[in-house]
């Protein structure tokens, strides 16, 4: 298979200009004819049903939740990027491209990037007339922050709430389309598969989750918006029902399935307590502007914090990186973090946690400026820590918390699948092996705001896409799988929780495919994932009835679809021999233990394919990218 | 609908009007309270208070008193037909029940003591106001003949079992007030940071005052024990 | 520690329900009041009985999803908190925990503890929004909003959607949520063209789904885990009687809406 990523030929600032203009439209007479499924109300999918509503497409949204503003867009806390320049302080839309292409470790296409940071400021633009109640100055307009260690200040913020907001915004926007009949909104749906007809992405197979019906739902255009796969690490500060069902099965379909081993890890997360914990909450990575990192100098230092003398304590982020300090990406954050644990540094009870200590600052500036900064976390730190942070520091650890992979899409939004669209987190590609902070907001509207609403009409016109009803074939196979499928989750009489089993996969994720990954340990996972997952058909316990609102049923679904993709997730990174962004291969590194990229033999997308039942033989197609705007070169934080 | 209709029906509507009418009745008791103070200039001044009120000026006191019984029975209607719908809007009730609101206190008990006023004023305004099972002759001064009902108050209140019902009832319309002045004034919009504790503290001595005031009267009228001062 | 719980157990919205009593051991005081619940549901799949049907998500207090009422209160004790956020060092050691569905009309139980929201989505879908079509908006800095206005507005709209203003509600009283959303884009510039119809319609809306009215007891403030204030529903309160009354873009056809 060749992925043509179908990017349109001219200079990088003209592509998305000129290709507009070059698309074809559908007659606004026409557009209600065609229906359109979008799948996830999140910002990619609120965005996505909202504006082709506006343009006059029959558009029916689904979401697994009760109700679309659950979606959790809704949990990001920092900012959106834009390009708007309003400090005066030298931003441009070349300098977001640069620093995007470049934070992602020249693992992301050009052309996408480029398009993204042009369309930022439409979004801020678009927002604000919505009434996302950005941060505002005393003079009326709006106020930047610098974020992820941006040299510029190009974020934009709604408090500590802004994917909060600007979900909402798209919530409301859908919800006034909703109350106009242009959209047909089902909540309480969990898409559990596609159904294509002659290999084109013509409907969804849809369980109700209050009654257990299955529903068969068909159109002209299929639009996932799902969400990443952090879930498959079992602890993550993705919602409980995060899932990568919807995208697996898409995937087991026919979609491409590109770059699964690029996750990210954020270093400022509330470290886990126990075996009971089921996620974890992250903490603004603006945290690092103020506090230091350290742990102790000698391993099984049992001294309380306050106990231990200066020359006794290791900053080591500030030690090993001069210029940068506390402030280097997330990536090598966590690295450093995770590394100082598994020397028997780290503190707490489990040991699995670094200290951030506010002591320096809060002598520097005083106690009420730093609450003034962070009160709100560091009151939530202490909810659920029972610490006081004022008074003894924080601990601190790193957790997954977004995903760069995704379903391959090309230039479009469209996959492998003709007809078969993806936006936002679920796809692969706007931010190579590293997400820079404040952009996962951006790209999701991105998507759904102004690129699908343009991409998706040249599809629809350029295809002849014969009427069909969910009486075909195709339908009643697809519901035919699920049901068996369902059948045999509700006949497995194991006594074993799935969550047990998920935790298991989890684990071993965490372990082997986590912040550093080896040969030795990603062959590891690959023969105990299969093992797990046997296990899992064999022992899962799933109480009550497939007819009937049934929660162990909904999860044991989710994880047995987590059991196969953690597989294709651990071949990926197996397969990808450098390290580059979030993906650290202890094999190749620098001297220094930095990443270290292998551009001969490495610069592509890594597509998988699925192959019939077994996922170890999943084959590999590679998008190669090139560099012809931004140059290749090291990052380095020193 | 006409939008006029269809303000009347909505919840906020009726909550205004039963927020306008409350305090309409609620002016009326601070005027009542100063009526009553003629009490302590005896009988003479009291009772030509009454007869002007009553006779003089009926051409002015009857509209109001027209006005204040349509607030009466609005704000009885409507508090009747909110209860209902308040209940109905939770059929199954808490099996624990509990509160973190410090307005409950006085708020959960608005229909109890708003019925307890109703038979409150089912005994009073026959009584005073139309002379209903009088029990004292007319006086005359100044050769105007009156109804003496300085004498029947001070008759009536004589009467331990009838004190302790007024003065009962007073509480009740304490309880009353000091949740509605402030209720009333929320549902017309009134509330301001700035303002608020100036609004509680007012609203609450007013509540005091009125309930202190009609109380002190019935207990120093019953204090008297049926002797005219 | 060791609990003991009370569980609201109810099949489906026309059954009747009850109280199942569990015993919770071997509780750590560092698990939030969800993933105590979790354990006990996987005690539950472990012996092979139906688990308790209870709804979360983000588990950080900001999706809204998690819906418990325990011992009588929203949320739970804390101020401030949602039930995903409030941890079990919060209990004493073998207290008696009664846990229960949001009770409103307007939210049935769809089983056990997990109740249906969607009241609360219709009444946004009438006017809960600015309407901006994507691709005409202006320059973002074409309109200056002041501050304290941006501030407010910001105030309002930190509501999570949760439903525990209606649970608290003595009369099960939509007004915190829907006064939220008025007073959010009605602080704004860009939602003074739509301000009279907005309240009007959303008014009606949520007077239609069977919720009740306002009697001022401001538990819903004190429920609310975003402590969002009762001066929102005194500010919805002017906006309604003023475009009820006064209004003139009132579009007859839609009045009752």
């Amino acid at each position: 298979m060749i992925l043509d990523a179908k990017i349109p030929p001219g200079a990088i600032d003209k592509k998305w200009t000129d290709y507009r203009f070059n698309m074809k439209v559908v007659n606004p007479a026409n557009k209600r004819k065609h229906k359109i499924i979008v799948v996830g109300t999140g910002l990619a999918g609120a965005s996505a049903a909202a504006s082709l509503a506006e343009l006059g497409y029959n558009v029916h949204a689904f979401t697994f939740h009760d109700s679309p503003r659950r979606a959790h867009s809704i949990a990001a806390q920092g900012g959106i990027n834009a390009t708007k320049d309003y400090p005066n302080d030298g931003d441009s839309v070349r300098r977001l491209f640069y620093d995007t292409v470049k934070g992602g470790d020249f693992r992301a296409r050009e052309a996408n990037v480029h398009r993204l940071a042009e369309i930022s400021n439409q979004i801020i633009d678009h927002c604000t007339a919505l009434g996302v109640p950005f941060a505002r100055e005393y003079g009326g307009l709006l106020d930047n922050r610098s974020f992820g260690g941006a040299q510029v200040s190009r974020t934009f913020y709604a408090r500590g709430q802004t994917g909060q907001q600007l979900l909402l915004g798209a919530y409301q926007s859908l919800m006034r389309q909703v109350g106009a009949g242009q959209v047909k909104l089902h909540t309480r749906l969990e898409m559990l598969d596609l159904v294509t007809v002659d290999g084109v992405a013509r409907g969804v197979i849809f369980r109700n989750l209050v009654t257990g019906e299955l529903e068969r739902h068909e159109a002209d255009a299929v639009i996932l918006a799902t969400g990443g796969y952090g879930r498959a690490f079992y602890l993550s500060t993705n919602a409980a029902g995060s899932n990568v069902t919807a995208a697996w099965r898409a995937h087991k379909r026919g979609a491409l399935f590109a770059n699964p081993c690029f996750t990210q890890i954020h270093p400022t997360c509330v470290p886990v307590a126990g075996e009971h914990q089921s996620k974890l909450t992250l903490m603004s990575e603006s945290l690092r502007n103020d506090g230091r990192v350290w742990v102790p100098r000698k391993a099984g230092d049992t001294r309380s914090p306050d106990q231990i003398p200066e020359a006794e304590r290791r900053y080591f982020l500030e030690e090993k990186y001069p210029s940068f300090g506390n402030l280097v990406p997330r990536d090598v954050a966590s690295r450093n973090a995770k590394q100082m644990c598994d020397e028997g540094l780290g503190v707490g009870e489990s040991g699995l946690s670094v200290y951030l200590d506010f002591h320096d600052a809060i002598e520097r500036v005083g106690e009420g400026k730093i609450r003034e900064k962070y009160g709100n976390l560091f009151h939530m730190y202490e909810k659920i820590t029972d610490e006081n942070p004022y008074q003894v520091p924080m601990r601190i650890y790193p957790a997954v918390h977004y995903t760069m992979g995704g379903l391959w899409v090309d230039y479009n939004l469209m996959s492998t699948i003709p007809g078969l669209h993806v936006l936002g987190e679920a796809n692969f590609s706007d931010h190579g092996a590293n997400r820079l902070g404040a952009s996962a907001l951006m790209q999701g509207l991105a998507d759904g705001y102004f690129i699908i609403s343009q991409t998706i009409g040249n599809y629809l016109v350029s295809n002849a896409l014969p009427k069909i009803t969910t009486e075909h074939a195709a339908f009643a196979d697809a519901e035919r799988s699920v049901k068996a499928r369902l059948d045999k989750l509700l006949g497995a009489k194991g006594g074993t929780p799935p969550a047990e089993f998920h935790k298991r996969l989890g684990k071993i994720l965490w372990d082997d495919c986590g912040m550093a990954r080896n040969e030795e340990g990603l062959k590891h996972a690959l023969e105990e994932i299969p093992k797990i997952r046997e296990e899992f058909w064999r022992g899962v316990s799933v109480t009550g009835s497939g007819q009937d609102f049934n929660l162990a049923l909904e999860e044991a679904g989710r994880v047995a679809d987590f059991l196969e993709f953690g597989e294709l997730m651990a071949l990926d990174a197996l397969t990808r021999r450098e390290s580059c962004g979030g993906h650290f291969r202890e094999e190749s590194q620098t001297s220094e233990n930095e990443a270290l990229r292998d551009d001969e033999n490495f610069c592509h997308v890594a597509a998988w394919e699925h192959q019939g039942k077994n996922i170890a033989s999943s084959a590999l197609h590679k998008e190669p990218l090139t560099f012809e705007n931004v140059h290749l070169t090291q990052r380095s934080y020193k | 609908m006409n939008p006029v209709f269809q303000y009347l029906r909505s919840s906020i509507g009726r909550k205004q009007l039963m927020g306008l009418s409350g305090l309409l009745l609620y002016g009326f008791l601070l005027v009542h309270l100063f009526g009553n103070l003629g009490l302590l200039s005896g009988p003479e001044y009291f009772n030509g208070y009454g007869h002007l009120m009553l006779h003089t000026l009926k051409k002015v006191v009857i509209p109001i008193e027209v006005l204040l019984l349509g607030a009466f029975l609005l704000h009885l209607l409507l508090g009747f037909k909110v209860t209902a719908e308040n209940r109905a809007a939770r059929p199954d009730r808490y099996a624990v029940r509990a509160s973190k609101s410090p307005r409950t206190g006085f708020g959960a008990y608005m229909a109890v003591s708003g019925v307890w006023l109703l038979v409150f004023i089912l005994v009073h305004v026959p009584h005073f106001r139309f002379g209903a099972y009088r029990a004292t002759p007319l006086v005359t001064y100044n050769g105007v003949e009156m109804r003496d009902l300085y004498a029947e108050a001070v008759r009536s209140f004589a009467n331990g079992w009838f004190t302790l019902f007024y003065v009962g009832s007073f509480l009740l319309l304490l309880v009353h007030l000091a949740h509605g002045v402030r209720s009333s004034l929320q549902s017309l919009g009134i509330n301001h940071p700035r303002w608020n504790p100036a609004l509680d503290f007012v609203s609450y001595v007013y509540a005091v005052v009125i309930c202190g005031g009609f109380s002190g009267f019935a207990i120093w009228l019953w204090s008297q024990g049926g002797v005219a001062a | 520690m060791n609990f003991k719980l009370r569980l609201w157990r109810q099949a489906n919205g026309n059954a009747k329900g009850n109280f199942q009593e569990v015993e919770a051991q071997g509780v750590s005081p560092d698990m939030s009041f969800l993933e105590m619940l979790d354990e006990v549901n996987n005690d539950f799949l472990r012996e092979g009985k139906d688990a308790v049907a209870f709804e979360s998500d983000c588990r950080e207090g900001i999706c809204g999803t998690c819906s418990l009422v325990i011992n009588g209160l929203p949320h739970g004790p804390d101020r401030g908190t949602t039930a995903c956020q409030l941890y079990m060092r919060k209990f004493k050691d073998g207290q008696t925990i009664t846990v229960e569905p949001w009770r409103a009309k307007a939210f049935p139980v769809i089983k056990d503890l997990a109740v249906d929201r969607a009241a609360f989505d219709e009444i946004i879908s009438v006017g809960g929004f600015i309407s901006v079509k994507t691709g005409s908006a202006p320059d973002a800095n074409g309109l200056p909003v002041p501050k304290r206005d941006a501030d407010s507005a910001m105030d309002a709209a930190a509501c999570i959607g949760c439903g525990a203003c209606v649970a608290a509600c003595p009369n099960a009283s939509a007004m915190l949520f829907v006064a939220a959303k008025v007073s959010h884009l009605g602080h704004l510039p860009q939602g003074q063209p739509e301000r009279q119809r907005r309240v009007v319609r959303m008014v009606s809306k949520m007077d239609e789904l069977g919720f009740g009215n306002c009697s001022n007891r401001n538990e819903c403030e004190a429920a609310c885990p975003k402590e969002i204030s009762v001066e929102h529903i005194a500010r919805m309160n002017r906006d309604y009687g003023v475009s009820a009354l006064l209004g003139t873009d009132r579009d007859r056809s839609e009045a009752g809406a």
